[in-house]
């Protein structure tokens, strides 16, 4: 496909031009699909996420006004497609709102040597998306999307020493599943090597 | 490991990689959205250059006829002036001949001269009869006098009227010398054997001359720079470019074989069954690294493909006669896109086999072959092949070539000269 200039694709966009919103779709289908698995249940919700945040782009566009970044005005509709999915009430009801146990605060953030390196993109993002709602929502406004822990209490009204709380706990969580995966992962290529 | 560490190797992760594109994902969102309408802002400009050029043949085809009009009334004039001119010639060289051998025999009376005209000229003997009496009274010292000799003023009785002036008494007189003179020149049958006077053996140039000019006919046939003006039309049949024309040829003989023409038309293509979409044709930013041209599968029904491509078309070529209803030609074409709906877009055609472009100013090369169906209408086939990639073969993407075979009709207005 032709590389289109970012103002031709926006003004395609605006004249709701196929080619270009299909352009723009596979340009951002990575970046986007990554927010929307960071906040979604699986990869089939994260997809779903995702289309209604292109929905909504798509929708809005003739209120870009080409002042600031378009990417950084398409990932915030993104992101708040996502928060208000994590909001739902269907969502609240059929998730674990709450990790079943309080994580130590005593406990050493390690992980093993190369965990992350080894483990691919889809089994983080899934070890991502085992996460508590409302831990999961904090902690990618916190570490991925780079809000502060005020603007965050402020966004979902929830103090701030609650805001750091989720956070702690959701790398916690994702430290001991990512070790757990590795351990897993030695074991069988140990029983591999025997064999 | 500290907190931050561990959040800096999460992003890392996530950031560097890259998940794989799916089409499918596109397909399904694509039919979530609302439909693509068809821009209309800028329809009525294609349509406002399509009236222009049937106004313009409409015009033409009016001035046209009123040359041709304009021609004939010039022609006739010009004809008329031409047998006046001989006949005003013949008379006064049959004065003159009146003193050859020939003429001498005839001298002594008109009854010579009489002898020689038909029933037509029973008017004349009467004429001359009156010219006689008129002779006669004009008092002693007449003499009979030959029909071509009234330019001499005829005695009267006191009275002097001489070739050209009427004196009111003598209107009759003249009317019926008038009458004389044209019957002896409907005589002639055979210019050549009528305009000889009696005793006169060949034709001198002058009087060639003046037979040429009678014998010359109201429309020239041997006029060897004929120009011509058709108007027709044509229906277009290529893997791209199905569609019609509509438009205005000139034509312009030169000598008896060769011909050159020139074609202003309004062109349609209809690119229903291809994929051509409206991607604005701008370069690749400077930083970054360009990307190889990739496939664009036609994997996606709600692509907006463009249907319609209009454009002007300019035609010249250079032709031959090869018979007297048919002829070749060859010539160039250039065809500029009306069809833009902004300045940004440009339009391409997707396909399995890569992405193309089409120009903007299209130019081509025809070849064409007339046949004359009668001397107004014409039939014709034109093959044409596109050759922006042979005129500039290192572009980014290649052109569209679009080559077609048109079959054409034309309706012939002669422009005489």
């Amino acid at each position: 496909m032709p590389d289109f200039s970012e103002k031709d694709t926006i003004a395609g966009c605006k004249k709701n031009n196929r080619v270009f919103q299909e352009y723009l779709y596979q340009k951002y289908y990575s970046l986007f699909l990554k927010v929307c698995c960071r906040y979604a249940r699986d990869m089939q919700d994260a997809e779903q996420l995702m289309h209604d945040g292109f929905i909504k782009i798509f929708n809005h566009i003739h209120d870009f006004e080409n002042k600031g970044s378009f990417e950084g005005w398409m990932r915030r509709i993104m992101v708040n497609t996502c928060l208000d999915y994590l909001k739902s009430k269907y969502v609240k009801n059929s998730m674990q709102l709450y990790f079943s146990q309080d994580m130590s605060e005593n406990h050493k953030f390690s992980i093993q040597n190369n965990a992350l390196d080894k483990m691919a993109l889809n089994e983080l993002l899934g070890v991502i998306q085992t996460l508590p709602p409302m831990s999961k929502m904090v902690f990618n406004l916190f570490v991925f999307e780079g809000y502060s822990h005020r603007e965050i209490s402020q966004m979902l009204e929830i103090s701030e020493g609650t805001s750091q709380w989720h956070v702690n706990n959701a790398r916690k969580n994702l430290q001991q599943k990512i070790n757990k995966q590795e351990e897993n992962q030695q074991k069988k290529t140990k029983v591999y090597e025997q064999k | 490991m500290s907190k931050n560490e561990f959040d800096d190797l999460l992003r890392k992760k996530i950031t560097e990689e890259e998940l794989d594109y799916d089409p499918e994902n596109w397909k399904r969102l694509s039919q979530l959205l609302p439909p693509a309408l068809p821009d209309r802002s800028k329809k009525w400009t294609i349509g406002l250059g399509i009236a222009a050029a049937l106004a313009l043949l409409l015009a033409t085809t009016l001035l046209v006829k009123l040359m041709d009009q304009t021609s004939q009334i010039h022609t006739a004039d010009a004809n008329l002036a031409a047998k006046a001119q001989y006949e005003q010639h013949t008379i006064s060289e049959s004065t003159d001949n009146s003193n050859a051998p020939g003429a001498a025999n005839m001298a002594p009376g008109t009854e010579g001269v009489l002898a020689k005209a038909g029933p037509k000229d029973k008017d004349a003997s009467s004429a001359v009869k009156m010219n006689g009496d008129y002779a006669t009274t004009t008092g002693a010292g007449n003499e009979p006098r030959q029909i071509g000799a009234m330019k001499e003023p005829i005695p009267n009785t006191g009275t002097k009227v001489g070739f050209g002036k009427q004196a009111p008494e003598s209107k009759a007189t003249d009317l019926a010398h008038q009458k004389a003179r044209n019957s002896i020149v409907e005589k002639r049958a055979d210019p050549l054997q009528s305009a000889l006077l009696p005793g006169q053996l060949s034709l001198h140039g002058k009087e060639k001359n003046m037979l040429a000019l009678e014998s010359f006919p109201a429309h020239p046939s041997n006029d060897r720079s004929q120009t011509s003006i058709a108007f027709g039309g044509g229906v277009n049949y290529g893997s791209l470019n199905a569609g019609y024309s509509l438009g205005v040829t000139a034509q312009q003989k030169l000598g008896n074989h060769f011909f050159f023409d020139g074609t202003v038309a309004i062109m349609y293509n209809n690119n229903t069954p291809n994929n051509i979409v409206n991607y604005a044709g701008a370069p690749t930013p400077a930083n970054t690294a360009a990307r190889p041209a990739q496939k664009m599968m036609l994997s996606t029904p709600a692509v907006a493909p463009v249907a319609s491509l209009y454009y002007v078309q300019f035609n010249p070529s250079f032709g031959y006669q090869v018979a007297d209803n048919l002829a070749i030609s060859v010539g160039g074409d250039l065809q500029q896109m009306l069809s833009q709906e902004d300045n940004e877009f440009r339009k391409y055609q997707v396909s399995e086999e890569g992405t193309r472009v089409f120009p903007g100013l299209d130019l081509g090369f025809t070849g064409k072959t007339e046949y004359s169906i009668t001397p107004q209408i014409q039939a014709g086939i034109i093959f044409r092949e596109g050759l922006n990639n042979l005129i500039k073969p290192n572009q980014e993407l290649p052109f569209v070539n679009r080559r077609y075979i048109q079959v054409q009709f034309k309706y012939n207005i002669p422009v005489r000269r």
